[in-house]
């Protein structure tokens, strides 16, 4: 039968149910992962009477979360996204702030290095200008290494981050695992209803793992969540929590990977390149990203700058007049074996061509059969090497250097060719003494003060070290001859016996020389014959140095044309011929030939103090002349017989031409395949790291907003407004009261009928 | 929309916060006036601040490069001055010694301030700068350039280097110039060619120094200019000789020519040896002997030049002779030199004298005769583009020659015309000396006219300095301004942006404060 009492009763029972979850929803309201509750009611069973159903009043069903589990999955993941950015943004940072620094910045010291360059040119001889170049030398190489200790000190934070997260990302997982436990263990018991505060709890656990790593996660039909890394990789699964761990790089001790044992094997599977968002792939992705080619590009402008400046130093000769030597010392490139490889010795890198020079690291890995996988680490650009078989073997110049591999490692042996990003740390000074820089070039030269020609030379330069013979060397510049060698000289004597041909050398009217029928002359013994009448013709012969041509110079130095006459004598047939070892065809019709060679020279010879020959050629003006390491350069008209001398610059203490050289080597383009200038690379550097800075600014303040949204959605479904609740618990005390009431009346009710009763 | 308590409280905060943060990037560029703080805020243009920062540096260093070239011009140019007001006194000098009356004693008294002067030279050309550094030394700044030799003459120790300073990007600027440019390169005579006498000359012959008629002409052989006598001897009078022996049979005829006592060439009838047929084998005869002689013969055109074979107050004598004849049977011999020699003319004496020689021939370095002539005084001597004269009395063997001018150092110039005056009065001749004196004036001339270049090229290089330091200049200017239009702040606009993020975060604030007040349990 249909109680009002008991009705009321149910009321009150379920008002109290109502104010104690508003009373939660009130008191939690500012609690982390809270989802407000509601209280559902429903009226209980009916009690039928021949006149219907009559009400018995309420019962209630369950206390309600309100919660979307859509929305909260776009928190999370938009916490994901917003966390990795942001990591991002606050490592890149240490590294936009440090190239910013226009005191500290690279750009500086290189700037007040070529400026100490400049000021050795000026003032050759001043030893406090060449003390203050190695000086700012010493500062720029330890720039070099502050660069480096700063990227070191940037990767030792990040191995940090790594390692703190990965015990963090444990300790949720576990935590995760636990509440797993709990709610599968509360389901399965009363009534299943759902447990609400632990729901909540999972949630905010799941949300503050994914501020560390992007998750994936899985709800099982127990209810319990399972959750993933990676591409899949589980790390709550069930009431289990998998762990992860750090592990070194085995190709760079240096750094910090994140790994998985699988099963039961001691293997450690790396999984860095697979974990993205969260502050963990922020890490991750500026190391590889940012990180890395800043190191590249730093120690390819280290590389460069100290090969090609050494290079030009030792091409001049110091304050004492001996060659120059290393100005920095240049590390070796470093082969770093995996620590996994069978096989970690055999393979050298070196560096062949700084120009070609990219800035990146390379993987060299062995695939058998001979074959090499060679991969830029930059970009992923791969190269195929095949040795063939034979080894030793040293591959062809990629990308500025070669690699030789002494023996064939073992299949899928990996190493970490560190081509530049080595060579910041290791530069250092080579050179301590003043006197050691090497302002000069080693040569000088000088036009003879007997010239008649107007024909000037520059004051040449070494261009070749090791070639490179310090001597006097004198340059004739004469006229080539069409003198062959003859063996015999070409007679042809119709009639022997009745005749005796002769051949009759003249030069300038002087007779140098009369051949017989029989003779021969190699050009050699021909330029004996010419050089021992010197004195009475005015004329030198040379040879070059294959002995194929001969070259005529007046000696000494006149403008006088030099005349060659051959006569042909002793003929007696018509039909007798000789043919000149100038090439004069000569008969009884026409028995002698002049050949005139007149100035402008049209040839140089060089010989050195012992007169061996070192070069001959045609002379053109403004063409370089190079032997022995030497490069000069004459112009304009010579006279034959001119001479220039090039000699060492012993004392040539005021010679700044080096020091000019190396100045020049500022603003030559000397990188990127003659693109770039050592400042230029550094600047797009520079450039390049703030544009990612402010694209990750960017990028993190997008990720910010689509957190904010995803949370204020999230919030206004799940948090609680204190004003409702505050409605609420009018509205319920409003209820409570008419309940109330209703028990005072059925009590009145029964108060008059036990009244009327017992009257 | 529903909104829970802290979300409202949360969005509030984040507004302040962000507020903040912009403030403080506000006030960040207000306190340093720059726009861009790191790369981040303008990635490309902080590039471009980069390159503009270097350039400019690198501008800086070209512009202190410059002012130093310009230093060591000055300082170059001060020497210059120095060593042309030596150069000048020289020439004072030298004209008062050419002087006849002076005579030799004031003679040697200018030759002592020559010497003097000579040596103040070599001061200045062993000039150093600040740092001790020779700057006429070429590349070895620390090497002595100009050291005396014993016969006072000087060697170069340095050489030809010319070092270059970096004034621009792609202009190199020489600091000095090499004291091989400035006191060796002389080229001497007038430049094409010189003329020098020779130093035992007997005559007063005094040799113009000359010019070039004809430039293409000019093949750089030398020539020497004799002055002799042209003879009787002729192709004609040569083709003519012959003997008329009246009776063969009982005698031989023999005609001898002497020179200066000498037979140089004697002949009989029996054809033994036979007689030569031209006038070239008559000068060949004649050369043989002419170490004995002292004379040589030239063949000029059709006639027979005799000349001393070097400077020599001896007169040439010839003589003819006849012999071997029998008195009145008229045997005669036709001379060679024209002359009819017969049983009463036996021999025939014609003296040239030594004084005054009537003729000349220019001999090139093969003793090809190039030109030849009669003797007036400044008449022009012209061939193969040279053109000469002399003046006064050349002798008889008097030589002058004439060669390519070659370079000749500025010492030697003083301390040959020291050495000309100090002998002035001596042995050789006085028109020696005055021939020496107008050479060494001619080379003074040549020497400054050197200076002169070299002083025109200081000039020049300065003016290059100036242009480029201007050009420097403006250059700094225009990029400073680009570097300042990439970074630096616009105040006005900094500050009123500034002040729009202060208010609006002064009302998120109060905003905040109203909006957190309200609360339905304010009325419960």
């Amino acid at each position: 039968m249909a109680d009002p009492l008991s009705t009321a009763v149910s009321g009150l029972l379920a008002v109290q149910r109502s104010l104690a979850t508003a009373s939660h929803n009130i008191t939690n309201a500012n609690t982390e992962g809270f989802s407000r509750q509601r209280v559902e009611n429903s009226t209980r069973t009916p009690e039928f009477t021949g006149t219907g159903y009559i009400g018995t009043g309420v019962k209630t069903d369950t206390v309600k979360r309100i919660f979307n589990d859509f929305i909260y999955e776009q928190v999370v993941t938009a916490s994901s996204a917003f966390h990795q950015e942001d990591s991002y943004v606050s490592l890149i940072n240490q590294i936009d702030n440090m190239l910013a620094d226009p005191n500290t910045g690279l750009s500086a010291s290189l700037e007040r290095f070529f400026g100490a360059v400049q000021e050795v040119a000026d003032d050759p001889t001043s030893i406090p200008a060449r003390q203050a170049l190695i000086s700012e030398g010493d500062a720029l190489v330890y720039n070099f290494q502050i660069f480096d200790k700063r990227f070191d000190d940037i990767n030792t934070t990040i191995n940090n981050t790594i390692e703190s997260t990965v015990q963090d990302i444990n300790s949720l997982a576990q935590d995760i695992a636990a509440v797993n436990k709990q709610i599968t263990e509360t389901r399965g018991s009363i009534n299943d209803q759902p447990p609400n505060d632990l729901l909540d709890k999972r949630n905010l656990l799941i949300k503050q793992l994914s501020e560390l790593i992007s998750v994936d996660t899985f709800e099982q039909d127990d209810g319990a969540i399972n959750v993933f890394i990676g591409r899949g990789q589980s790390l709550v699964v069930g009431i289990h929590a998998q762990q992860i761990q750090t592990t070194r790089d085995p190709l760079d001790p240096s750094r910090l990977d994140v790994g998985v044992t699988l099963g039961t094997s001691s293997n450690v599977n790396i999984i860095s390149d697979f974990l993205t968002g969260g502050s963990l792939g922020g890490a991750l992705s500026f190391r590889d990203n940012v990180l890395d080619n800043v190191i590249y590009e730093v120690g390819r402008v280290a590389l460069g700058l100290t090969t090609d400046f050494n290079e030009q130093h030792r091409l001049g000769m110091d304050l004492n007049s001996v060659l120059g030597e290393n100005f920095f010392n240049v590390p070796t490139t470093k082969v770093i074996a995996s620590t996994n490889n069978i096989i970690s010795s055999g393979i050298s890198v070196t560096i062949s061509d700084v120009n070609q020079l990219e800035p990146s690291d390379y993987e060299l890995v062995y695939n058998g059969s001979n074959n090499f996988t060679l991969t830029r680490l930059t970009d992923g650009n791969v190269t195929s090497i095949n040795t063939g078989g034979v080894y030793p073997y040293t591959s062809t110049a990629i990308d500025g250097f070669t690699i030789g591999i002494t023996a064939a490692p073992s299949q899928g042996d990996t190493f970490l060719l560190r081509t530049t990003s080595y060579a910041a740390q290791g530069v250092s000074l080579a050179i301590t003494n003043a006197q050691d820089v090497a302002a000069a070039v080693p040569v000088r030269t000088n036009i003879s003060l007997n010239n008649t020609g107007v024909a000037a030379i520059d004051s040449g330069q070494v261009v070749d070290r090791a070639s490179f013979v310090s001597d006097t060397y004198t340059i004739h510049m004469a006229a080539a001859t069409t003198a062959t060698a003859a063996a015999p000289i070409s007679f042809f004597d119709d009639a022997p016996t009745d005749d005796t041909l002769q051949y009759e050398l003249r030069i300038n009217g002087f007779l140098v020389n009369t051949y017989n029928e029989g003779d021969s002359r190699t050009l050699a013994q021909l330029q004996t014959d010419i050089n021992t009448d010197t004195a009475n013709t005015g004329v030198s012969a040379y040879l070059n140095a294959a002995g194929t041509t001969l070259y005529l110079a007046n000696d000494p130095a006149t403008a006088l044309p030099i005349s060659v006459t051959e006569t042909f004598t002793g003929y007696t047939e018509a039909t007798d011929t000789l043919t000149g070892l100038f090439g004069s065809a000569l008969s009884s019709a026409g028995d002698t030939n002049t050949i005139t060679y007149s100035s402008p020279a049209d040839s140089y010879i060089v010989l050195d103090s012992g007169n061996n020959v070192e070069a001959s050629g045609t002379y053109t003006s403004g063409n370089n002349i190079t032997f022995s390491g030497i490069q000069v350069n004459i112009k304009d008209a010579a006279n034959l017989g001119d001479q220039f001398t090039v000699l060492s610059n012993n004392n040539g203490v005021s010679d700044n031409r080096n020091a000019l050289l190396l100045a020049a080597l500022q603003t030559n383009r000397n990188l990127d395949n003659g693109n770039s200038t050592y400042q230029t690379a550094y600047g797009k550097m520079v450039a390049t790291v703030g544009i990612q800075t402010r694209q990750a600014e960017i990028t993190r303040d997008a990720n910010e907003a689509l957190l904010y949204q995803a949370e204020e959605t999230h919030s206004s479904i799940s948090g609680v407004n204190l004003d409702e609740e505050a409605a609420n618990m009018i509205k319920f005390q409003q209820s409570y009261q008419a309940i109330a009431q209703v028990i005072a009346t059925t009590d009145l009710i029964f108060q008059t009928l036990i009244n009327a009763v017992s009257r | 929309m529903r909104i829970s308590s802290s979300q409202m409280q949360l969005q509030g905060l984040n507004s302040l916060l962000k507020q903040q943060a912009r403030l403080v990037d506000s006030q960040m560029k207000l306190s340093t006036g720059k726009k861009m703080n790191t790369p981040a805020d303008d990635p490309v243009g902080s590039a471009a601040v980069l390159n503009i920062t270097q350039q400019l540096k690198i501008i800086a260093q070209y512009q202190e490069n410059a002012e130093t070239a310009k230093e060591r011009q000055q300082l170059e140019e001060t020497v210059l001055i120095s060593v042309e007001n030596v150069i000048r006194r020289a020439k004072v000098l030298a004209i008062q010694g050419a002087n006849s009356p002076v005579g030799s004693g004031g003679r040697s008294d200018i030759a002592l301030e020559i010497r003097q002067r000579l040596s103040e030279l070599a001061d200045l050309a062993n000039t150093t700068d600040a740092n001790g550094e020779y700057i006429f030394a070429g590349f070895q700044g620390h090497t002595k350039p100009f050291t005396a030799n014993l016969d006072g003459t000087y060697t170069y120790n340095g050489d030809q280097g010319q070092r270059l300073l970096q004034i621009s990007a792609d202009r190199q600027v020489a600091d000095r110039d090499p004291g091989s440019d400035i006191f060796q390169f002389i080229k001497d005579g007038n430049g094409t060619f010189s003329v020098i006498d020779n130093a035992n000359n007997t005559g007063n012959g005094i040799i113009h120094t000359g010019s070039v008629s004809d430039i293409t002409a000019i093949d750089g052989d030398t020539y020497t200019l004799i002055f002799g006598e042209d003879t009787t001897a002729t192709t004609a009078n040569v083709g003519a000789f012959s003997f008329a022996d009246g009776a063969p049979t009982n005698n031989t005829l023999v005609y001898t020519l002497d020179i200066n006592g000498t037979t140089v060439y004697s002949v009989d009838d029996t054809g033994a040896p036979p007689p030569v047929l031209t006038l070239q084998g008559l000068a060949d005869e004649i050369n043989n002997d002419a170490g004995t002689t002292g004379v040589r013969a030239h063949v000029n055109g059709g006639q027979l030049f005799l000349a001393n074979d070097s400077p020599s107050t001896g007169d040439i004598v010839i003589t003819e002779g006849f012999s071997g004849f029998t008195a009145t049977e008229g045997d005669t011999v036709l001379g060679y030199f024209g002359n009819t020699l017969t049983d009463t003319n036996t021999s025939v004496v014609t003296t040239l004298n030594n004084t005054a020689a009537s003729n000349y021939i220019v001999l090139d370095s093969s003793n090809n005769i190039e030109t030849t002539g009669t003797y007036v005084p400044e008449g022009a001597i012209t061939f193969n583009g040279i053109t000469t004269s002399v003046k006064e009395d050349p002798n008889n063997g008097d030589r002058f020659t004439i060669s390519p001018s070659t370079n000749r150092d500025i010492f030697r110039t003083l301390n040959d015309l020291a050495k000309a005056l100090e002998a002035g009065g001596g042995t050789t001749s006085e028109t020696n000396t005055f021939n020496t004196i107008n050479r060494m004036l001619l080379e003074l001339d040549n020497v400054e006219n050197n200076i002169l270049t070299i002083r025109a090229g200081v000039g020049g290089r300065l003016n290059t300095i100036d242009d480029q330091k201007n050009f420097n200049e403006d250059f700094s200017i225009n990029l400073e301004s680009n570097r300042s239009r990439l970074e630096d702040l616009n105040y006005t606009s900094a500050i009123t942006e500034f002040e729009q993020i202060m208010t609006a975060l002064q009302a998120a604030q109060a905003s905040f404060a109203r909006i957190q007040g309200l609360s339905l349990f304010n009325y419960l």
